[in-house]
């Protein structure tokens, strides 16, 4: 049996967790009432008449903190990778890292002075 | 399973896959854990109605069946009979698949939460155990955003952003927080490999040698409170949890369904068994969140008995110990859950810009400086022939030191930003406190600018009380 067959097993629970929620709606779709009305369908914004759609411009912040994400995700793969294997590498390995996180701290100072943890 | 996927003969060979012991063992785990997740959500939905009017001296649901325990039963009952609406706007694709989107990872996260010594898919022994839990966890974003997208609503994709926003922010101090638990497994085995997974991790809680003693060897084998890791890392604890808050989108973290603002957030279009989905995820998450404390914190299924029965190679003595172990998982978990919704009666909700400040100035700066910390004592202590104990004792008296001083940190700057905050508005109060003293002094105890406006009105009036 390779080792990996417990990806395999995930992958059947992320399916599971799909069709279950798919089950479950239909299952609510078939004994709930169907009596729709131009009302009903309309959008919900508290009780007054629609006005315009919701896709207009939001701020930019968040693309911000979308790129800062990707950004320190990547980089703390690499220090979970390094965690592992911590005792091994040593002095030198703590060295690396040390660095690592000197410049990742200074990306992150960098966007505090730029304001972007400002928010509104 | 692979040789079953890509054999010759794939229909033979598939069907012996599914008469296999094994493949029908998945498919019993897997049907107990999707069990598991929704019972576990009717509970917990009743115990946070429960702890919660028990903690505000109300007495919450008493009327479905004895002491209200019926109430979640009715719930679900009442969510299956109500009318599904799509509004006419929405993006139907993206509307329709989000609750799936959000539900999959967290019923796909079970696959790696080893329930008892015996009771665990192969899915257990998946090397990358938490970083596979995390990964599954950030998913959850993508269904959050796409309701809040798919609705065609303004709450709702104000409600979606924020959501995303908070999510991704939290999930960096999240793992960043058990990184020095990894680096603990690495430091304490004598190979030097440490490991992510769940099951493996609990190995490094126990120091429990057998002493022949049998009633010490009964409480104690596999149950070692004193080396449990939040004795060393308690401060990662209390920043996991509360980035645990954040990404389950709870209080003091519920921004992005705030009712006051944002009416229901990115759930606001959502009807019947979509949004009990929705619901049904959060839960689930909850569930995700404490098991993983548990796990890494809590010496996870260890309790007094479980090694000492499971290691006598008695089949009924090792079920017996199988249930204890199970029970004490669901307590400790239950606890964490309790916590959760503690935590949700007693705070009130952060200010958005104190969210993201807190995530990316405190939380992210202090876990980082914990990494090197410990990196940085256990070099020391290891150069000067230290044993591994010396290690842990001193990184546990320096995170117990900085968990006071992260609560101290916490309370000043929370002050120092909503003085900030507040300063613009109380400037404007004050302005207008003195104009209107100048002015308009208070007529008969009604404010001045009422009285005068009342004052003009009358004087078309026939008659007038005021004056």
């Amino acid at each position: 049996m390779p080792a990996n067959i417990g990806y395999l097993y995930a992958a059947i629970f992320l399916a599971a967790g799909f069709i279950l929620a798919i089950v479950a709606t239909l299952l609510g779709n078939i004994l709930a009432p169907h009596k729709r009305t131009k009302e009903k369908l309309q959008t919900y914004e508290s009780g007054e008449t629609v006005i315009g759609t919701a896709r207009v411009q939001y701020p930019l912040g968040f693309y911000i903190f979308a790129l800062l994400f990707v950004a320190f995700d990547v980089d703390i793969v690499f220090i979970a990778a390094w965690a592992i294997i911590f005792k091994p590498l040593g002095l030198f390995g703590f060295i690396e890292i040390t660095f690592f996180i000197i410049v990742l701290a200074l990306g992150l100072v960098y966007a505090w002075r730029k304001g972007v943890t400002r928010w509104i | 399973m692979y040789t079953l996927l890509f054999a010759d003969v794939w229909w033979a060979q598939l069907w012996s896959g599914i008469i296999s012991w094994q493949f029908l063992q998945f498919v019993v785990a897997l049907l107990s854990s999707i069990g598991f997740v929704l019972t576990s959500a009717t509970i917990l939905v009743l115990a946070e109605r429960k702890v919660m009017a028990w903690m505000q001296d109300r007495l919450g649901p008493i009327h479905t069946g004895p002491w209200g325990l019926l109430q979640t039963v009715a719930d679900v009952a009442k969510l299956l009979l109500k009318e599904d609406i799509h509004v006419n706007t929405a993006d139907k694709a993206i509307f329709l698949l989000a609750p799936s989107v959000f539900l999959g990872p967290v019923i796909a996260a079970f696959a790696v939460l080893p329930l008892s010594p015996y009771v665990g898919l192969p899915g257990t022994a998946l090397a990358t155990g938490i970083i596979y839990l995390v990964a599954m966890s950030s998913i959850d974003v993508i269904g959050v955003i796409m309701a809040g997208w798919g609705s065609n609503n303004k709450y709702s994709l104000i409600g979606g952003l924020r959501a995303a926003a908070q999510m991704i922010s939290y999930e960096l101090p999240l793992i960043l927080a058990l990184i020095s638990v990894i680096m603990f497994t690495s430091i304490l085995t004598n190979s030097g490999i440490g490991t992510l997974s769940l099951r493996e991790i609990l190995n490094y809680q126990n120091v429990w040698h057998k002493t022949g003693i049998g009633v010490l060897d009964f409480i104690f084998e596999g149950f070692t409170p004193w080396a449990w890791f939040f004795l060393v890392q308690p401060l990662m604890l209390v920043i996991y949890y509360t980035c645990g808050l954040a990404e389950t989108n709870r209080a003091p973290f519920d921004l992005p369904e705030a009712e006051s603002e944002l009416v229901a957030g990115y759930l606001t279009e959502y009807s019947g068994m979509r949004w009990a989905m929705f619901f049904l995820g959060e839960y689930g998450n909850m569930t995700i969140v404490s098991a993983i404390t548990a796990f890494l914190f809590l010496g996870g299924w260890s309790g007094p008995g479980v090694s000492y029965l499971t290691g006598l190679n008695a089949p009924w003595w090792g079920l017996v110990g199988n249930l204890l172990a199970v029970g004490y998982l669901l307590l400790k978990i239950y606890g964490m859950c309790f916590v959760f919704i503690w935590v949700r009666s007693t705070l009130p909700r952060l200010r958005s810009d104190q969210l993201m400040q807190f995530a990316w100035l405190i939380l992210i700066p202090v876990t980082l400086v914990n990494i090197l910390l410990t990196g940085g004592i256990y070099l020391v202590v290891n150069s000067l022939g230290a044993p591994n104990w010396l290690f842990l004792v001193i990184t546990g008296v320096i995170n117990w030191a900085g968990l006071f001083g992260f609560v101290q940190l916490v309370r000043r700057v929370t002050a120092s930003t909503t003085r900030r905050a507040q300063a613009p508005a109380i400037r404007a109060q004050r302005r207008a406190e003195t104009a209107a003293s100048l002015a308009l002094p208070l007529r008969d105890a009604i404010p001045a600018r009422v009285a005068v406006a009342q004052s003009a009105g009358a004087t078309n009036a026939t008659s007038s009380t005021e004056v």
